[in-house]
């Protein structure tokens, strides 16, 4: 079935093309669901030359504050313990305003661009030059969960596609024997909002991330293999099983000659086979170098889990998985002492010193080794979080921050980036993004235009509307971000 | 739905506001939707407007399907299960020239079809049984509106009045529980507590409720209209000829209430409620000591707070087994502060749970009297706490008034922070000329406004009302409506393959006094819904229409993932038909500020009942389910997606649930047709496929069940194409 072109049909053609394709499936989509993933034939022709052939998205939940690591603001310290908001009009999340709170950690200048990074980030301060930094970045709100699926789904509310299933939808798989899709939660738990953030929202099902659990090494996806406590389930039974059961579909399928569904489930079978195969060998890390170890910190107890989630997305990347996307903290569960993501409420020291570390440590390491590999030049690094932190502080002691729709950092790297640059800034306090001002729209179609897709062609009739990633407000792609 | 963003700095647009679409001559008022139902096809039949279609492309309807299929695809569509063999076998050989009819008949009449086509309601409604967003919390008294909705489609409440007990039933019916009930499909969708609730930022909270009220209004109206009002949030609708504010004079019906439980039949269990509020501040006059607890509720310490503040913040519930401390305080003391620190434990907020504190003193003396009245007093508040608990049930998630009637105005490319304008009356779409778009003026209270709305929607003039549903019908028995998009009759949507056949199912069903079973009969009962599905891949029709718009063909479909589970565990003999209640948890619920919602394999009969009967959790989808297809219940699903994936084929090979299953249907195979392969290949065949095994198919079954057993047979049937897919 030729279903490429309906996926990527440009906009006028679109509406006709794509209602006559679901008309053609019977109101089924077997066919394309099955292009789409795990198969060499998934892969579809971008709109232009891309520069990025893949990405890897870490997701810092919980609102990583911009000002304790790249939005250096010497104002702020100017100010330091006077009031934020005199007038006391404010009311932020949870709170008022304290007093100005400069970064907890000290600012420094880095690498031939000269980028300024806290001393929170040793390592990624290193890495500056290969990063291009978003200083202007603004939510629609100041709400965790909406927040996530925001960043992820370009809207505040659930049931959106997310980016890595919109790309997923947009450029098939670039590999045979892996999802194209991939998630790694934070071993913690799952982000504000929960699963639904690398949901498929109203596209098929098929666009949908696959997570890979890490927890259980035998069972890298859910139902990859049967449990134990089966007496007649192991390896030889199964093979037959399914060579009974393809003799079974084929005896069925001889009359329905015309339903090219059956011979797609058909397929699939053999592909989960071969799934069984490759995705054991990705989580499989004994062949990697002692160096690589190092490099990732894997035997650390606190940053460990997250540098093997980065390693983990180097070597889905490698072998051609199209999206990847890393979470760096939990939702706010039940958790002793340390917050289990970056929502410091009340004591930004605490709080962000751990999940900087982790962050820190993961994504240098994931930087240093794709560049080593070549591979940074065609893959895409996204590091983001759903809104940043206050400048003035929150709690008695002043030690912590709210939440900061107005304005947040985030960064992105390799896959035809442009490196070392800057784009838009906050105002002199960091309390509002003013120069450039940027969403998760202008964020998502530039990532969209580096994979050579145009975000304006990549649409889905939903709920009366051609839906789109990046919403139809005209923000499109951010052409200085472009290497 | 959003379709766009607030962006607060943009006031070009202000021009337009206000200027409504159909105060100048608009091309897009012509548009077949909003036309009048032509009544022109007295006489006819779904059979002559399908076949003149055909035969004007030289096409006919294909054979009938043989008996077999027959029953299992009438089966699948109105009971979402297969037909047991006994079923098949009675259908086949019934010599009845009216068998066909006869089946059909019996399985409207069968509770199943309720729990069926409930499912199909519910995506429309995305109902589920917890809130969503970031603290997903629990919403336990959902199910009772999911209930309804079974109920009224087994005894084929009239279509109208089903969506005015939908919309108003509380205000049309106020004595008739159900009517009550029925109200909780306004507030079916996803709520946002931190957004509206937790939150003390007001600008949050205005943002959260606005995009709370897009989505009542956008699920109503989709619902029962298939109008896309939601696209005029930020500006006219792009397409349609709905202009903004008509979008918001929409919102105005809904902007006096908001979702929250509610108490049915109100009078009962409000009386007792009040009685209690006023038994405790008796108990708490006469009692020695202050309850602080009250008093942190607002009250004096009596009993005249709200009840129950001492609530932990971490689960939002009265906590039990916080620490218990008493101490003395001297008799000088005038003040008592309660200091609490921070144990670090990584909650959000910093608030802590106070418990029921109570100071008492020793000198509180009571005569015997008072304490003899005390005594009955507390003895009447028992037995009040007795009644009042055992009719828990007796709550729906639904919708309550808000204390006072908002103004709602336009709000500039949707942004809360930005209204325009006067305040808007209540008001409906004008483009659909026919109809007087007033649902009231501002003094029109919430009741009033939405029986307005009820009643504008089935009004006998209105066209879209009855179209929109007998095209979901026929979307629902053949896998595609005549329009397209069920949820979308605008100009954006799909324009329908028989208009006439669309107009004449609306003016039957009108007929029949919007009897929806009568509508089934009508469908199932045609030759063009009797025809088989096969068709060879070089087929001639599918050459002149491979989409089969023109039902040349009936269409063959894999079935839902809650068919696929259900069937499984029918076929197993575990279906546990236990109807109704509240739903049942395949999960272990761990309570925290965003509670963990766990999934474990379902093996005990009070997790083998119908998929229906799920207890829905709208963050952590059941993975096996959503594997299969299952939608997202953030989104109004009006069509369902099939796709076929490898991870599909790995959980039903592999998912625990299968295999357990797999063993069960062994057992059961076994106990039925005993230890001979001979019986038992066919006996498997005809408990999974609805048919016995052809000779080729008993050879290769026999074959395969001497060499692996009869466990890895009943598994290889569970995951064949046959399994799931219906001719």
């Amino acid at each position: 079935m030729s279903t490429e072109r309906v996926r990527c049909a440009g906009r006028n053609s679109h509406l006709l093309s794509r209602r006559d394709f679901l008309h053609t499936a019977g109101g089924g989509l077997g066919g394309l669901a099955l292009a789409a993933l795990l198969t060499e034939r998934g892969q579809a022709e971008p709109h232009h030359a891309p520069k990025a052939k893949r990405v890897i998205q870490i997701f810092c939940p919980g609102g990583m504050s911009h000002i304790d690591t790249f939005d250096y603001k010497p104002e702020l310290e100017k100010r330091a313990g006077q009031p934020f908001d005199p007038g006391g009009k404010l009311q932020f999340f949870a709170s008022k305003p304290g007093n100005c709170q400069p970064s907890h950690w000290k600012f420094r200048q880095h690498g031939q661009c000269g980028r300024w990074v806290s001393d929170l980030f040793p390592k990624l301060a290193t890495c500056v030059d290969e990063m291009a930094f978003l200083y202007s970045m603004r939510s629609q709100t100041a709400l965790h969960g909406p927040g996530c699926f925001q960043m992820n789904t370009g809207q505040s509310m659930p049931g959106f596609p997310s980016m890595g299933a919109w790309v997923t939808y947009g450029l098939g798989s670039e590999c045979a024997n892996l999802p194209a899709f991939v998630v790694l939660p934070d071993p913690r738990g799952l982000p504000p909002g929960g699963m639904i953030n690398w949901g498929a929202g109203f596209l098929p099902a098929v666009y949908q991330a696959t997570t890979l659990e890490t927890a259980t090494p035998g069972q890298p996806i859910a139902d990859l293999f049967p449990p134990g406590g089966f007496e007649a389930v192991t390896p030889q039974a199964d093979r037959a099983g399914l060579d009974f059961l393809k003799d079974l579909n084929r005896i069925h399928q001889e009359p329905r000659g015309g339903n090219t569904e059956l011979e797609a489930r058909i397929e699939a079978y053999e592909m989960a086979a071969r799934l069984q195969l490759s995705a054991p060998e990705v989580t499989d890390l004994r062949g990697e170098t002692e160096a690589t170890r190092k490099l990732y910190d894997l035997e650390h107890p606190e940053i460990g889990p997250f540098g093997r989630q980065c390693l983990l997305a180097r070597r889905l990347a490698e072998r051609g998985v199209r999206f990847v996307q890393i979470y760096c903290g939990a939702e706010n569960t039940t958790a002793e002492k340390i917050r289990p993501n970056w929502d410091s409420h009340e004591d930004v020291v605490r709080d962000h010193g751990y999940w900087g570390a982790v962050l820190d440590s993961g994504a240098s390491a994931l930087l240093k080794d794709l560049k080593s590999r070549g591979l940074l030049d065609d893959t895409l690094v996204i590091c983001t979080s759903e809104f940043g932190r206050q400048p003035g502080a929150q709690g008695a002691g002043g030690k912590g921050r709210d939440h900061n729709a107005g304005a947040f950092t985030a960064w992105m790297a390799g896959g035809g980036v442009r490196p070392g640059f800057g784009y838009g800034a906050t105002d002199e306090l960091g309390f509002k993004s003013v120069e450039n001002v940027l969403h998760s729209h202008e964020l998502h179609a530039t990532s969209l235009h580096l994979l050579g897709i145009d975000h304006e062609q990549l649409t889905w009739y939903h709920n009366g509307l051609e839906q789109r990633l990046t919403g139809f407000e005209g923000k499109g792609v951010v052409q200085e971000l472009l290497g | 739905m959003p379709c766009c963003r607030p962006a607060r700095r943009i006031t070009c647009l202000v021009a337009f506001v206000g200027l409504s679409v159909t105060a100048v001559a608009d091309e897009r008022l012509k548009h077949w939707a909003w036309q009048p139902i032509s009544a022109n096809g007295e006489g006819r039949s779904i059979d002559d407007f399908v076949g003149t279609k055909l035969r004007a492309r030289r096409l006919a309807l294909s054979p009938e399907g043989d008996r077999h299929s027959l029953i299992r695809r009438l089966t699948f569509d109105l009971h979402g299960l297969p037909p047991t063999p006994e079923a098949v076998e009675e259908f086949v050989n019934d010599q009845d020239p009216r068998a066909y009819e006869k089946l059909v008949d019996r399985l409207l009449d069968s509770p199943h079809y309720g729990e069926r086509f409930a499912r199909h309601w519910l995506d429309i409604a995305h109902y589920a049984d917890t809130h969503g967003f970031e603290r997903d919390r629990r919403r336990p008294n959902a199910w009772p509106y999911r209930d309804y909705v079974i109920e009224a489609f087994n005894t084929d409440k009239p279509y109208h009045r089903f969506l005015q007990e939908q919309i108003a039933g509380d205000v049309l019916w106020p004595d008739e529980a159900e009517a009550v009930v029925a109200t909780g499909f306004l507030a079916a969708g996803p709520w946002d507590y931190v957004g509206q609730v937790e939150t003390k930022s007001p600008i949050l909270r205005r943002s959260a409720r606005s995009l709370d009220l897009d989505d009542m209004a956008t699920q109503v109206l989709t619902a029962t209209m298939a109008m896309t009002v939601n696209c005029a949030r930020c500006h006219d609708h792009k397409l349609d000829p709905i202009s903004q504010q008509e979008y918001y004079q929409l919102r105005a019906v809904f902007a006096g209430v908001k979702r929250s439980d509610r108490v049915f039949p109100e009078n009962d269990l409000t009386a007792d409620l009040a009685r209690r509020d006023k038994l405790r501040k008796e108990i708490g006059l006469l009692e020695p000591g202050r309850d602080l607890a009250d008093m942190v509720g607002g009250g004096d310490g009596t009993g005249t707070g709200k009840p129950d503040q001492g609530i932990d913040p971490r689960t939002g519930l009265v906590e039990s087994s916080l620490q218990r401390i008493d101490v003395q305080l001297p008799e000088e003391a005038r003040f008592l502060t309660l200091m609490s620190t921070d144990g670090g434990n990584g909650i959000s907020m910093d608030q802590v749970g106070f418990g029921n504190p109570v100071v008492t003193s020793d000198a509180a003396k009571l005569s015997p009297a008072e304490i003899e009245h005390l005594d009955k007093l507390r003895e009447e508040r028992r037995a009040l706490d007795d009644k009042i608990g055992t009719s828990a049930s007796a709550n729906v998630f639904a919708v309550v008034p808000q204390e006072n009637m908002p103004e709602v105005r336009v709000l500039l490319r949707g942004d809360t922070e930005s209204p325009t304008g006067d305040p808007l009356e209540p008001g409906a779409m004008a483009a659909l000329h026919m109809l007087d778009p007033d649902l009231g003026g501002h003094a029109a209270t919430q009741s009033e406004r939405r029986a307005a709305l009820a009643r504008w929607i089935t009004d006998p003039d209105n066209p879209l009302t009855a179209r929109v549903i007998v095209n979901r019908l026929w979307h629902w028995h053949f896998g595609q409506g005549l329009v397209a998009t069920p949820s979308d009759f605008g100009l954006g949507g799909g324009r329908p393959s028989h208009p006439e056949l669309l107009d004449w199912l609306a003016t039957e069903l009108v007929r029949h006094g919007w009897s929806l079973k009568a509508m089934h009969r009508l469908i199932l009962n045609s030759a063009t819904y009797r025809q088989g599905s096969r068709y060879a891949e070089d087929a001639p029709s599918q050459a002149i229409d491979a989409g089969n718009r023109l039902l040349w063909r009936q269409n063959s479909r894999r079935i839902e993932a809650e068919e696929i589970r259900d069937a499984v565990l029918f076929v197993s003999g575990k279906l546990n038909s236990k109807a109704g209640g509240p739903g049942f948890e395949n999960f272990t619920y761990k309570e925290a500020y965003a509670p963990e919602y766990t999934y474990i394999t379902a093996d005990k009969p009070a997790l083998w009942r119908r998929s229906i009967y799920r207890y829905i959790v709208r963050t952590t989808p059941d993975r096996f389910l959503t594997t299969l297809d299952c939608p997202d219940p953030a989104n109004l699903t009006p069509t369902r997606l099939t796709t076929t994936t490898p991870l599909q084929s790995l959980a039903l090979f592999n998912n625990d649930f299968m295999l357990r299953q797999a063993r069960y249907f062994a057992e059961r195979i076994e106990q039925e047709a005993g230890p001979r392969p001979a019986a038992q290949v066919p006996r498997a065949f005809e408990l999974a496929f609805g048919r016995r095994p052809s000779e080729r198919e008993s050879e290769l079954g026999m074959e395969f069940l001497q060499d692996q057993g009869l466990f890895a047979f009943c598994r290889a049937l569970f995951n064949a194409n046959e399994f799931v897919y219906v001719d």
